[in-house]
């Protein structure tokens, strides 16, 4: 008797488990006011105010007039992803950091990992990470991004690069050329 | 003959009918991750099973040879990438031994880094548990799970701006300070999150068919679970109480109140993946705990010590260090010639040893049973194959 | 109106053989394809934003108002994949199996009413025909899965082929139950029976026809292959059961097989059990009995409407659930079913014989008293909703998660 006993009361639980289960998935159906998802990329449903926190660690910018060309971020990188090239000396079109000028400056974001080490060591703290997540692009090249002018680097960029490597040269010759003279006047 | 197609006619001597070779490839969607099982069965029994890993191996103790120790911390992210906290722990501690007895970790990094774990292992069983459920079928507990984690996630990128390689436990305390807003959230996570955990009880663990397919399924024996060297949940669900952070406090584990749950074969045999499953259920509760004392008692204070520059160069010796991650013992062994790389650094992972109990323990099993194994062994192949 | 005097209109008085056999197909074959595919659009539609419901998230949005036309985008990028039938596969088989599946399914719908004169084929073996050609999506699934060459799809097709056949039993069961109860297998007949009020229906009828419809409804579960039934599809292990190496549109004709399935079984437990296309509400039937257009119209609604309820609690059902292992499924098939079933039936031919409903019904075997009908149905039809109910709410009241349960508002 009491195995048939135990075969009604196998019936009885799963039953009972079975509503309770359901009772479970019901009471979440009927409350719309649990969904969580949030359409971000949608046309007219996306949300209108913030939900990324402030300390996301998103795609880089630079605000360059800090910058001092010190290299420090370029070093901490693990990946190596960033490249900056740039002189203490000016040259035509150059962009004016902090008693620098800077050529180029870009971060490939592609072999970046996000981990936050080149904005540390900032001494300037002039390199940080933004709220910018969305890097989709058709081609590899535009996830190398131009820290100076906030655009993937371009053809045109690299011409610009190529042409700013001899001004450099140029203009740190002369400045040495000009420092042995006033050495040797003095 | 050889340009024709293959005949699809058979002769009856050509039919063998004894064992089956099958291939649980590396892309399965129940292998939570690249392992490769090849199970000789014969029809729905497993007669022998053998897991090949190395699928994602990449190099991570080669790397930490080539980059300095700061650099390494990030590496160690991306072992156990479902507890980024624990392994960032467990190296930093390590390289921390080598300075030996004069560093002193700040109380409030201290706080924040239990804080952290706890959080973080809440977050790793919220997932074993979603995943288990998914492989035994029932596909909402995984949902509802998710949908937790993402409260822990949103935390801790507002922590440290990274959602699961954090990077943020360094050497010397820990990268940023937590604010009272990010607190707040914290302790509105803990409000929420206890009638949670009776839900997953109420849908999956006290369901019938739940407990009809993993009770009395993957017994694990306590002597078979010490030979291999099974640690955490595994060996907890074999009924042995073993817990670093009880046996063998390390940080401020030794301040806090909470208990270590352990299987009893409430449903089934003791050790079978019923118990290790139950394990983790209530571990969340008590990591729960142990983040609300830590949240009410944390001090103001420095995150970082002095000690330990901006350019790391630990002094040269050894340190080994372990610690207890979501998965099991996780340990550190570093070596050091007092230079900004690190000459030496080997993780001993506990996924590896957890996984190298499979063939024990599912022969005779059926193949929906392995499947269920595999996902109470809880295993991460990030950390298996480093 | 009838198929036949349809095909005289549209060929003539004297067509001939073939042109009024493919007449006549025609006439069947394509309200019958209109109105699967709907099914699958909207049984698929629904199963979507049911499982978003449940899990707290949206569903499909984007496509039409709420995703409504999602299933459109989905079959049209179905249509435009490659086929590829993998290497080594038996190809004849390979694409026969998806048809074999599908047309068990198909021919079904040939005996399921939507309304009292909107049935195609009132056979007067309607109940047996469907438990005959409901088996054929059998062989479509063993097929698929030997087939393809593949060690899981195999493991897949197996496990279909024992757990689709041994669940014909139970649910076989139950039909002979409500055959003994009806005294005829035609479907119509049957219907016919359940006119008047909600207790008339043979769920209501005898004590065991509520236990008849369970075991009846979770056979059909096993039979359509879904959760918690459904280990040859089990998507965990076996990356997709039986029709893992399917893509394109001989994988959506599988889908489809499944949907319609669950609908014919659906329609199958709404004629038995549920009273058909009769409302329940005595004075509304005899009011539009009369007009053949609107009593049709009602019959209809009123049946699709209980088929989709049905087959919205298979859904609610598939997403709370785990998955029941083979050893354990037979077990629940041969112990506990299969005792079940002969149970009911032994005591509902027993009722049949013994308790006196010639009060009740009339000769032509309608209720005789409009409002009254069937008492033994009016105390089993009290019993079951006031004393289900309040099983359910305290096994649910009892539970941790309801206490402590913190919803947003």
């Amino acid at each position: 008797m009491s195995t048939l006993s135990a075969w009604f009361g196998r019936i009885h639980q799963s039953a009972k488990t079975v509503v309770i289960g359901m009772g479970i998935t019901w009471r979440y159906m009927v409350r719309p006011k649990e969904i969580i998802t949030i359409e971000y990329g949608s046309k007219n449903r996306a949300p209108k105010d913030r939900y990324i926190p402030d300390r996301h660690r998103g795609i880089h910018y630079l605000e360059s007039e800090k910058c001092i060309h010190c290299h420090i971020c370029e070093k901490a990188c693990p990946v190596d992803c960033i490249v900056m090239d740039g002189s203490r000396e000016p040259f035509s079109g150059a962009w004016q950091g902090d008693g620098s000028y800077i050529s180029k400056f870009t971060l490939d974001l592609n072999k970046c990992i996000f981990c936050n080490l080149c904005c540390e060591p900032c001494p300037k703290d002039c390199i940080h990470m933004g709220q910018e997540f969305d890097m989709s692009g058709f081609t590899r090249s535009h996830g190398v991004k131009n820290l100076l002018t906030d655009q993937p680097w371009s053809a045109a960029d690299r011409a610009r690069e190529a042409e700013a490597r001899t001004l450099i040269e140029a203009a740190e010759a002369e400045a040495k050329a000009r420092k042995a003279a006033e050495k040797k006047g003095a | 003959m050889s340009s024709e197609s293959p005949t699809t006619v058979v002769n009856a001597g050509d039919l063998r009918t004894e064992e089956m070779l099958l291939n649980m490839g590396p892309q399965h969607p129940a292998t939570h991750g690249v392992l490769r099982v090849m199970v000789r069965t014969d029809g729905e029994l497993v007669l022998d099973c053998e897991p090949h890993v190395g699928y994602l191996h990449r190099c991570f103790e080669k790397h930490c040879e080539s980059v300095t120790t700061l650099q390494s911390v990030l590496y160690t992210d991306r072992l156990d990438y479902l507890t980024a906290m624990g392994n960032n722990w467990g190296f930093c501690m390590a390289v921390e031994k080598l300075y030996g007895d004069e560093l002193v970790i700040p109380e409030r990094a201290q706080y924040i880094r239990v804080i952290c774990q706890e959080l973080n292992r809440i977050a790793s069983h919220l997932l074993a548990i979603g995943t288990y459920g998914m492989d035994i079928g029932a596909i909402t507990p995984f949902l509802y799970c998710f949908r937790e984690r993402e409260k822990i996630l949103t935390i801790f990128e507002h922590i440290c701006g990274q959602r699961l390689n954090y990077n943020y436990i360094r050497p010397g305390g820990v990268a940023y300070d937590i604010d009272e807003g990010m607190l707040r959230l914290i302790s509105e996570f803990c409000a929420y999150f206890g009638p949670k955990v009776d839900e997953y009880d109420d849908l999956l663990s006290t369901n019938d068919i739940f407990v009809q397919r993993t009770a009395h399924v993957g017994v694990l024996p306590v002597k078979t679970a010490i030979d291999f060297g099974c640690t955490g949940p595994v060996l907890r669900g074999s009924g042995v109480p073993r817990d670093l952070r009880k046996d063998q406090p390390y940080g401020i584990y030794d301040r806090f109140e909470f208990d270590v749950p352990v299987g009893s074969g409430e449903r089934g045999t003791l050790g079978d993946c019923f118990d290790r499953y139950m394990v983790r259920v209530r571990e969340m509760r008590e990591s729960l705990r142990i983040v609300q004392q830590a949240v009410k008692g944390i001090p103001a204070g420095e995150i970082r010590s002095s000690k330990i520059k901006a350019k790391i160069r630990p002094p040269k010796g050894e340190a080994y260090t372990r610690i207890e991650n979501s998965r099991g013992e996780l340990g550190f062994y570093v070596v050091s010639e007092g230079k900004e790389v690190l000459y030496r650094v080997k993780c001993r992972a506990p996924s590896f040893h957890n996984i190298s109990v499979l063939p024990e323990i599912s022969r005779g099993a059926m193949v929906a049973d392995l499947i269920a194994i595999i996902g109470s062994m809880d295993i991460v192949l990030g950390e298996v194959d480093r | 109106m009838d198929t036949q005097t349809l095909v005289q209109w549209v060929l003539g008085e004297n067509p001939g053989f073939w042109p009024q056999l493919i007449g006549v197909v025609a006439a069947w074959a394509l309200p019958i394809t209109v109105w699967v595919s709907l099914v699958g659009l909207i049984s698929i539609w629904l199963e979507r934003k049911i499982s978003a419901h449940i899990q707290c998230r949206l569903g499909p949005m984007e496509v039409g108002p709420h995703g409504a036309l999602q299933t459109i985008a989905d079959g049209v990028k179905l249509l435009a994949k490659e086929d590829i039938i993998p290497d080594g596969a038996d190809r004849f088989l390979f694409a026969l199996a998806p048809i074999l599946a599908f047309a068990g399914t198909f021919v079904s719908f040939a005996v399921i009413p939507f309304g009292p004169d909107l049935i195609i084929a009132d056979l007067d073996a309607g109940l047996y025909f469907l438990a005959a050609v409901g088996s054929l999506e059998a062989i479509g699934v063993i097929a698929a899965g030997w087939a393809s060459n593949n060690k899981w799809s195999l493991f897949g097709s197996v496990r279909a082929a024992t757990q689709v056949v041994s669940y014909e039993i139970p649910m076989g069961l139950a039909f002979v139950t409500v055959a003994v109860v009806a005294g005829t297998l035609s479907i119509t007949g049957i219907v016919e029976q359940q006119s008047g009020m909600i207790w008339n229906w043979y769920l209501f009828r005898n004590p065991v026809m509520p236990i008849a419809f369970i075991s009846y409804y979770i056979a059909s579960l096993a039979e359509c292959k879904r959760a918690p039934f459904d280990l040859p599809e089990a998507e965990s292990e076996l990356v997709s059961g039986f029709h893992t190496e399917y893509s394109g549109m001989r994988f959506a004709i599988f889908f489809l097989a499944e949907y319609a399935a669950m609908y014919v079984v659906s329609a199958l437990a709404s004629v038995m059990f549920l009273g058909g296309w009769y409302t329940g509400i005595a004075p509304l039937d005899r009011a539009v009995a009369e007009s053949g257009l609107w009593a049709n119209a009602l019959g209809a609604l009123v049946i699709i409407t209980k088929s989709f309820a049905l087959i919205f609690v298979q859904m609610w059902l598939r997403w709370t659930l785990p998955r029941i292992r083979l050893d354990q499924m037979m077990t629940l098939c041969l112990k506990v079913m299969v005792p079940i079933g002969m149970f009911t039936l032994v005591i509902a031919a027993l009722w049949q014989a013994l308790v006196p409903e010639g009060a009740a019904l009339d000769a032509a075997g309608h209720p005789a008293h409009p409002v009254v009908g069937s008492v033994t149905g009016m105390l089993v039809f009290v019993f079951l909703i006031v004393g289900g109910s309040m099983w359910v709410r305290s096994t649910i009241r009892a539970t941790t998660s309801f206490k402590t349960a913190n919803y947003r508002a």
